[in-house]
């Protein structure tokens, strides 16, 4: 048996203003010694490639221009040096206001020749904190010291924030403060362009002042009433973070704050703007037309940077497109059932069961919640059992073929966390011979994920699966 | 939490349906509490002290006021040794110290522990014995434990059908308990996956006092296509119940170790046993399509 | 030369020196699985009259495996100083044994002599000891060796930290490594068993420990017990390797099984010099184990105590900073019960230290042996007395990786408690400054593995 395997895997994040591809590879080790039986472990990951920032391209200001896209991504694969045949798992994010309904189907048409085998998600402001804290190394720190640290990405348009106890995300929230929410004119250094959520925030504190901040007289005073929107902008993070009172201004500004009360050991910092936390440049602050130096500089007066431990992760400018291509990818145990050639299968809804009034399960009724003609299949997840008894699981495979011939779709999936996949998956074919099963364990879900479940692994029956939780959501 | 709860009453209740008459087998074996005599003793007879092995050690921090006893939760969840126990003096706490003496004596019993008579007819297996006259005799000769007499291997020929496809061996190795513990699980598992892949099984054997080596006599005798012989572990302190799956392909006298294909660490902790017997039909039935163990065997 | 003897009135004739040297064990279950052993109790005493008139040059001329069959033994041949052993050579075995317990026989007298013996004869005074005798002669031997820290120091009992996990989970091994460090365990070396002996895993396994060593200072030495092979492997990929570690036979064929041969360790001795971090001269460490070769079949028709003492021979070769004898783990077959692992480690561990080695045992017992935790604390207790250089420490003795038992954490506090032994100096003064031990004792604060937090 191969003791190692790599896996090559694309992440692609689709951004309200920017879009970036990297390649990495995972290693994939069999932790176990050679007489048991395999668990597939994801042990490293590097970078092989790191794209180019691409802005995004816009047919008009909401629509995606997939055929430009489609240019990007394959110029990227061609700067990489690799064929989409090589791409063995990976997803694409797409986020911000670019993961409107009608972008994510052109997106996923456009790029169907490069992202056939894996994943499209339209990740949602929570999702893409998660991603970016697993990219920036935030997790790992959490986990790798034992501590709850808060993970603080601040983009263009938006700063995502995960916060992580030893290792696990224990709540998201998003808000409107980024670098580009001004834009200045480099030459000129002037302003050029307010966004919307910058506008309520100065509409907000020019009437609570009484005094107007833009258009403004002078340079001097424009540079003022930008630093004291950017102020306003920080101090609202802090307020979330530190469960302070909001502000008048913040409503402006908080998207989602999905954040526990708890108190916190550290902050890491990533995007594009926290490179000018860890490293302040000034001098040349209006380079990339926008404020994002600014707004750095912001951060370093505010509560968090001075009242929290800060740490410096792994990665801090690419962290959500590292956390896109790297860390969702999760793996299945060893040994599970997968009938022939049916997978991979893409975005299919986890159910749970529910408690009928005669004391048995049912999946069917939450299932038929989802709109059929959208999933191809539906997965039905086993909480855990008191034992794993044979007599146990021939049961509970009786109950599941029964309620698994009322649904539509096909292959019938079933997921269990514990390590009944295999004997529970053929206990299945035996009551349902003609049926395509793919039952997998060791997979830990919570209420609203949705699965991608790529092909089993070169030489090992595991197989790969991308677990999107959903479970911040609004 | 509740949904466990509630699985929990819905899995008795099917079991209750399905398959009182095994189930009720099963526990006949385990040592049943003191009964209760007669009215005015119940009171008294219900005072057990909590089960000192009962408790999940994983989850049980004796060390007072550590530093951090949130790393230390995490440090015990991360590996099975005996960590956070603190001590008096240069001594172990009286409890960590009998909890490891009751570890070692319910390994011991394992090992010196005999399969019960009744088990091998319970689950229709043919019980043969090595030449090994003694639990004493198998520990120190190994060489016995992998022989067998004329008079046993009558018994085989007579009772065994002889050229099927797998030929399963059951086996006490160095722990009895783990024959008990698992076998009732695994076996079913096994045979169904091999049944409905169309793979003829033959007739279980349970030999007494077996090394792994056995599966070589048998194999010679039987001529299966596939021996696999299900014996247990070595017990650790944690793992009395440990058991090994080897499978030999054309099983002969003088057939290497490596020619072996095993699988090990079957039990609650390590592959759940009715999950080890679905692995196993398909292992098995891999080897059937690449007619090799082994070193042979991919 | 003399092979019979008469007993009581019984006559009793052996055909070589290695039956001799055979029937003189104190019974082993292994040496009657081999069907070497003394048929009785008398033929046993007759075996240990006749080989306790016999001279140390007979036991050189009669290795139990000839020269020319076997590398091992040419080894130490090569290696024995002539001068000394010209010296001794008429000795008889009887004159050896009391040589070495006698009162005006010190350690540097024992050192010398040690030059010039096989391990036939230091195989051989053993049988002739009572397990006194052992403690007694094991007592006076001190055999210094240096790392990064140096071991053997009079005074000192040290522990080898041994962190297995059932699958070289990094966060489970670290674990079991705060838990020893916190208890003053780990100064003869912090040593992992591995599940996985793949390159990556090795690497992975020593940077782990190498990263904790150098972020605590801890004045150590790491070893990551993979297959020579591997570990050399590491050492050329630029691992962090101090002690190169294998299991080693008694004879070339029970080498064989192992996997190795005198090349692979030379190649292995060389690169550790060259490529290691440690600081040396000593860098090498073997563990061996009564029983081995018979259970690869390649003992020849030796017994396994004087099998034991040709690892040691072979051993000293590689000038080792640590040799230990896992006496108890073989399984029953070989040491059947309390009774013969007791006497095999006092055995060992005597024949280690008269060979010139810093001498160090794993006192064990398996869960098919007819032994307990009571049995091993006694061995430990006896090996303490006798001045034994290092124990293995494991959490509560219970190794969960290679289902065994072993002495714990806290066996090696409460033994270095009875006797009065301190961890080695380097060590001890850094337990000092971590606020684990105040004058030789565990401090309050002792015993708490999150002290090593940050």
């Amino acid at each position: 048996m191969t003791k190692e395997i790599t896996l090559t895997s694309i992440g692609i994040d689709i951004g309200t203003t920017t879009t970036q591809m990297v390649l990495s590879r995972l290693t994939l080790v069999n932790v176990m010694p050679g007489t048991q039986v395999p668990k597939i472990e994801i042990t490293r990951k590097s970078v092989v490639y790191m794209g180019t920032v691409h802005f995004t391209p816009f047919l008009d200001r909401n629509r995606v221009d997939g055929i430009a896209l489609r240019n990007i991504i394959a110029h990227e694969y061609q700067c990489a040096g690799i064929q989409p045949q090589d791409v063995d798992t990976g997803a694409v994010i797409i986020t911000g206001e670019t993961a409107k309904k009608e972008n994510a189907s052109e997106i996923v048409h456009a790029l169907a020749e490069f992202a056939g085998e894996f994943v499209v998600a339209t990740a949602g402001p929570d999702l893409e904190s998660v991603i970016a804290g697993k990219g920036s190394g935030a997790e790992e720190i959490s986990k790798r010291q034992h501590i709850r640290v808060a993970n603080l990405d601040i983009g263009g348009g938006t700063s995502n924030i995960a916060i992580f106890d030893r290792g696990v995300c224990i709540g998201t929230a998003c808000i409107n403060v980024g670098g580009r929410l001004f834009e200045v004119e480099t030459l000129s250094r002037r302003l050029s362009y307010i966004s919307p959520p910058a506008q309520k925030l100065a509409s907000c504190l020019e009437n609570q002042s009484g005094k107007t901040l833009f258009p403004a007289c002078s340079f001097e005073a424009e540079q003022a009433a930008i630093k004291t929107c950017l102020a306003e902008m920080t101090s609202c993070v802090d307020h979330v973070l530190f469960h302070q009172p909001p502000a008048a201004g913040d409503a402006a500004l908080v998207m989602t704050n999905h954040l526990p009360d708890v108190a916190l050991d550290g902050i890491v910092f990533s995007g594009g703007v926290a490179r000018y936390i860890y490293q302040p440049e000034l001098e040349n602050w209006w380079v990339h037309g926008d404020v994002g130096p600014l707004l750095a500089e912001a951060f370093r007066d505010s509560k968090v940077f001075k009242s929290l431990q800060v740490y410096r992760g792994e990665e801090t400018i690419h962290a959500t497109v590292l956390g896109a291509g790297v860390h969702t990818v999760n793996v299945s145990g060893s040994t599970v059932m997968v009938s022939k050639n049916v997978l991979p299968l893409r975005n299919i809804p986890a159910i749970y069961p529910e408690l009928k009034s005669d004391g048995t399960w049912t999946w069917v009724n939450l299932a038929r919640n989802f709109d059929n003609s959208l999933y191809r299949t539906f997965a039905l997840v086993v909480p855990p059992l008191p034992d794993t008894d044979f007599t146990t699981i021939v049961a509970l495979a009786q109950q599941l073929a029964t309620e698994l011939m009322q649904l539509d779709g096909t292959p019938k999936v079933v997921v269990t966390q514990q390590d009944i996949g295999k004997v529970l998956g053929q206990s299945l074919r035996c009551i349902l011979p003609k049926q395509e099963i793919v039952c997998l364990d060791g997979i830990e879900l919570k209420l609203g994920d949705f699965l991608d479940i790529a092909k089993p692994l070169p030489y090992e029956e595991a197989v790969p699966v991308i677990v999107k939780t959903l479970v911040f959501a609004r | 939490m509740g949904v466990d709860t509630n699985i929990r009453l819905i899995v008795e209740q099917v079991l209750a349906e399905m398959n009182q008459t095994a189930k009720g087998a099963v526990d006949g074996s385990v040592i049943p509490r003191q009964p209760v005599t007669s009215e005015e003793q119940a009171e008294f007879t219900d005072d057990y002290l909590d089960d000192l092995a009962g408790i999940d050690l994983q989850r049980y921090l004796q060390v007072p006021k550590p530093v951090n006893a949130e790393l230390y939760k995490d440090m015990k969840l991360a590996t099975p040794s005996r960590i956070g126990v603190w001590r008096t003096g240069v001594r172990p706490l009286t409890d960590t110290l009998l909890r490891f003496r009751a570890d070692h004596a319910m390994a011991q019993d394992s090992v010196l522990g005999e399969v019960p008579e009744k088990f091998a007819a319970q689950y229709n297996m043919v019980p043969v014995v090595t030449k090994c006259s003694s639990k004493d005799e198998y520990l120190t000769r190994p060489d016995l434990g992998r022989l067998l007499d004329a008079e046993n291997i009558e018994i085989l020929r007579k009772q065994c059908e002889k050229g099927v496809k797998v030929q399963v061996v059951v086996a006490d190795g160095l722990s009895s308990k783990a024959v008990e513990a698992n076998i009732p699980n695994l076996l079913p598992a096994m045979i169904q996956g091999l049944n409905s892949m169309g793979i003829a099984v033959g007739t279980t054997i349970f030999v007494k006092y077996a090394r792994v080596g056995i599966m070589d006599v048998i194999g010679e005798e039987l001529k299966p296509e596939v021996v696999i012989i299900l014996l247990g572990e070595r017990p650790g302190l944690g793992t009395g119940e440990s058991m090994s799956a080897y499978i030999g392909y054309n099983a002969r006298r003088g057939m290497l170790e490596s020619e072996r294909t095993v699988v090990s660490n079957i039990h609650k902790g390590g592959l759940p046993s009715a999950e080890a017997g679905a692995h196993l039909a398909d292992l098995l039935k891999r080897i059937l399509d690449a007619k090799a163990t082994g070193v042979n065997f991919k | 030369m003399k092979l019979k003897t008469r007993l009581m009135g019984q006559s009793f004739s052996f055909k070589s020196v290695k039956e001799v040297l055979a029937k003189a064990n104190e019974i082993k279950s292994g040496d009657i699985l081999a069907g070497i052993a003394a048929e009785n109790a008398a033929e046993r005493i007759a075996a240990k009259y006749v080989l306790s008139q016999l001279t140390l040059e007979d036991l050189r001329n009669n290795p139990v495996v000839p020269l020319e069959a076997d590398e091992v033994s040419r080894i130490i041949d090569n290696d024995v100083n002539e001068p000394v052993y010209r010296s001794i050579k008429n000795w008889s075995v009887a004159e050896l044994r009391q040589y070495i317990l006698g009162a005006n026989t010190v350690h540097d007298d024992l050192h010398r002599i040690s030059r010039g013996l096989t391990p036939e004869m230091v195989a051989a005074a053993a049988k002739l000891m009572s397990n006194l005798d052992l403690v007694v002669g094991a007592r006076k031997i001190r055999n210094i060796a240096h790392c990064n820290t140096t071991v053997g120091v009079p005074g000192c009992l040290a522990a080898r930290l041994q962190p297995n996990h059932p699958t070289d989970g990094v966060d489970g091994i670290l674990a079991s490594v705060r838990e020893g460090l916190a208890y003053g365990v780990g100064d003869a070396v912090i040593g992992l068993n591995p599940v996985d002996d793949t390159l990556p895993a090795v690497i992975r396994s020593l940077e782990t420990l190498y990263q904790f060593v150098q972020e605590w200072e801890i004045p150590t030495q790491i070893c990551v017990l993979a297959h020579i092979t591997t570990q050399l492997r590491a050492v050329q990929k630029g691992a962090p390797v101090d002690l190169l570690f294998q299991s080693i036979a008694g004879t070339e064929a029970g080498n064989k099984a192992f996997g190795i041969d005198s090349q692979i360790l030379d190649e292995a001795y060389a690169a550790g010099l060259k490529e290691g971090r440690a600081t040396g001269p000593n860098i090498m460490y073997f563990e061996t184990g009564q029983g081995s070769e018979l259970s690869a079949e390649a003992h020849h028709n030796a017994d396994q105590v004087t099998l034991e003492a040709r690892c040691y021979g072979l051993a000293r070769h590689y000038k080792p900073f640590l040799v230990n004898t896992v006496v108890g783990f073989i399984g029953p077959e070989y040491l059947y019960d309390t009774r013969q692992v007791t006497r095999a480690g006092l055995e060992d561990h005597f024949m280690g230290k008269l060979t010139g080695l810093p001498m160090g045992v794993d006192a064990c017992y398996t869960n098919h042996m007819k032994a307990d935790q009571n049995d091993i604390e006694n061995l430990a207790v006896l090996l303490t007395a006798a001045g034994c250089t290092y124990f293995m420490g494991i959490p509560m003795g219970d190794d969960v990786m290679l289902n065994y038992q072993t002495t714990s954490y806290h066996d090696i506090s409460a033994l270095r408690e009875v006797y009065d032994r301190r961890p080695l100096p380097e060590f001890e003064n850094w337990a000092e400054r971590m606020g684990i031990m105040r004058d030789g004792k565990l401090t309050p604060k002792a015993g708490d593995a999150t002290i090593f937090t940050k």
